[in-house]
């Protein structure tokens, strides 16, 4: 997200509470999701409001925009410049998904067409994260990629590994800044993913859940020929085979 | 008639029942009625998504439950929205109202639970979700005093220096902690309808006095097997205690930075920690352990 800056707390991942405490004057913990949902978007608002600088502020949402059951966005076009959505193949979003969440290939091909799946979504505990309404994985591209107010570019995981230099320059001038060519080299060799999990090994990542040995497992493309039966492969396209064409992933039989 | 309950050292006149608190009698230093609050304050000097701040004074909006005015550190008024529950509006003035009144009365307003130790107190501080309450309850069954969950006044009392008073003789637990606590939801009342936290009474195991604060630890969870002790000094010490202000974008706006600048100032002789600590209960009794809190009093051990 390249909402119109500020200096405050970022909204990334595990500072999300914090951020949105600030933010409101309020405890995210006295208050239910469904209130907490309804003042998100009002959030980032606040955030582009106080923000004086022209340079972008990023915010890493997980959330569809617009998740099936809500009344509205996630965040607006009065908070936001525009929209970078990350997206990657659901056959290897499948197998990732997997391993981070300790469940089953079968409850993961499962989860990625549930329109009602969230993060954090427990109400028996305080998650050190908001909740996040994720709907499944078609339903989250569709959200984002068609969502009528805020500018988007996409970006494919794929290219990402291929391409990372042309990948994420065309991504930051979309954002509106202007790097030399060799500043983005430096920052793509610096997040290798050998390098991502060799920091990983040294001093831990704090959003790795409980019980796996490491949140940066592999990161390849196509792993999921290793670990996806024919079955479970031909669901996935079944289930997302439109929106996975929409994106140039190919949809053949597996 | 108002009902007069005791919180955090002072005398609460109240036209709100405020069940959680213990009756007391006498004048009161603090007000709690309902009433209209205005749209926005004239001399707003800060405001966020659900507040707006002005010297001496702060108004904070909940859509669907209520409006609170706090004033003057002497009174709140609360304009409810049709239909709210007597609970709901209990947490919001126990909780928010308190942290700024107290910030308003001239105390450092903590967010933190405090546990006696030998005598004196020890803050439990930390982001949301970072296990405060949770871990001063697993301190509470081991027999350990509790003063306060949520909200650490700290005041300086004669001849004792920098005491935290005592606030409402509870926890705020949430319920994936309770069997783990030996305690059954269905014996506690919930801090609201429709939100599983609940309120576990501290019983024998309230520490009702001001105590001198004696460390602060700030808890962190973090990926790791071990639990760490990590001292901080000077620099550290300080933005620590600062940055563990209970919702420190009030203090400025409503006029009391250089007094907490002063408040935080005067800890710097209070040992102070950061602890990182797996979070789960398997590993409680070695966070525990590496608190060295010495041993708790005989005779209150609370739940399993």
């Amino acid at each position: 997200m390249v909402p119109r800056a500020d200096r405050q707390p970022v909204a990334n991942g595990a500072r999300a509470r914090e951020w949105f405490d600030w933010a409101t004057g309020l405890e995210a913990g006295d208050l239910t999701h469904a209130e907490v949902a309804a003042l998100r978007p009002r959030v980032y608002e606040h955030v582009a409001r106080a923000h004086t600088d022209d340079a972008p502020l990023f915010h890493k949402i997980h959330d569809a925009f617009v998740a099936p059951g809500d009344r509205a966005s996630v965040i607006t076009a009065a908070a936001s410049r525009g929209v970078i959505y990350l997206v990657r193949s659901p056959l290897d979003v499948c197998v990732s998904y997997a391993h981070h969440a300790s469940w089953s290939m079968d409850t993961s091909v499962a989860t990625l067409a549930d329109e009602a799946h969230a993060l954090c979504h427990h109400d028996d505990r305080l998650a050190n994260q908001l909740r996040q309404h994720l709907s499944s994985w078609s339903g989250h591209a569709r959200s984002w990629i068609h969502n009528g107010v805020i500018p988007v570019h996409v970006v494919r995981y794929e290219d990402l590994a291929r391409h990372p230099v042309d990948t994420v320059s065309d991504a930051i001038a979309f954002a509106g800044l202007i790097r030399h060519r060799h500043e983005i080299e430096r920052a793509v060799e610096w997040s290798r993913f050998d390098r991502l999990q060799a920091q990983e090994t040294e001093t831990g990542f704090r959003e790795k859940p409980a019980g796996l040995d490491h949140f940066f497992r592999r990161g390849v493309v196509n792993g999921w020929r290793d670990e996806l039966t024919q079955a479970q492969a031909q669901r996935i396209i079944d289930d997302h085979g439109e929106m996975m064409q929409q994106l140039g992933y190919p949809v053949t039989p597996p | 008639m108002p009902f007069h309950y005791l919180a955090f050292g002072c005398v609460v006149s109240s036209e709100i029942a405020l069940s959680a608190l213990p009756d007391t009698r006498g004048p009161a230093d603090v007000y709690v009625r309902r009433g209209s609050t205005p749209a926005r304050l004239p001399r707003e000097r800060g405001h966020g998504v659900c507040y707006s701040a002005a010297p001496g004074e702060a108004l904070v909006w909940i859509d669907g439950v209520c409006r609170l005015h706090v004033r003057h550190g002497t009174e709140i008024i609360v304009d409810a929205a049709p239909g709210v529950d007597t609970a709901t509006l209990q947490l919001f003035v126990l909780n928010l109202a308190f942290g700024l009144l107290f910030l308003q009365r001239g105390d450092l307003v903590l967010h933190a639970a405090v546990v006696e130790s030998e005598g004196q107190s020890v803050a439990l501080a930390g982001a949301s979700s970072a296990g405060k309450s949770t871990v001063a309850a697993a301190l509470h069954a081991r027999g350990y005093r509790v003063l306060t969950d949520e909200l650490c006044i700290i005041r300086d009392q004669p001849g004792l220096g920098p005491c935290v008073v005592p606030g409402p003789p509870h926890l705020q637990v949430w319920a994936d902690a309770l069997p783990h606590l030996g305690r059954d939801a269905g014996a506690l009342a919930p801090v609201r309808p429709g939100l599983r936290k609940y309120l576990l009474p501290l019983a024998a195991g309230y520490a009702d006095t001001p105590l001198p604060l004696k460390a602060v630890y700030v808890l962190r969870p973090w990926v790791t097997e071990e639990v760490a002790v990590v001292p901080l000094t000077g620099a550290h010490q300080f933005e620590a205690i600062a940055q563990h202000t209970y919702h420190f974008e009030y203090v400025s706006p409503t006029g009391h930075a250089a007094a907490h600048f002063d408040r935080v100032s005067r800890l710097r002789m209070v040992p102070t920690a950061r602890v990182h600590y797996p979070q789960c209960w398997s590993s409680m009794d070695a966070l525990i352990d590496r608190l060295a809190l010495g041993a708790p009093p005989d005779g209150i051990r609370q739940g399993a």
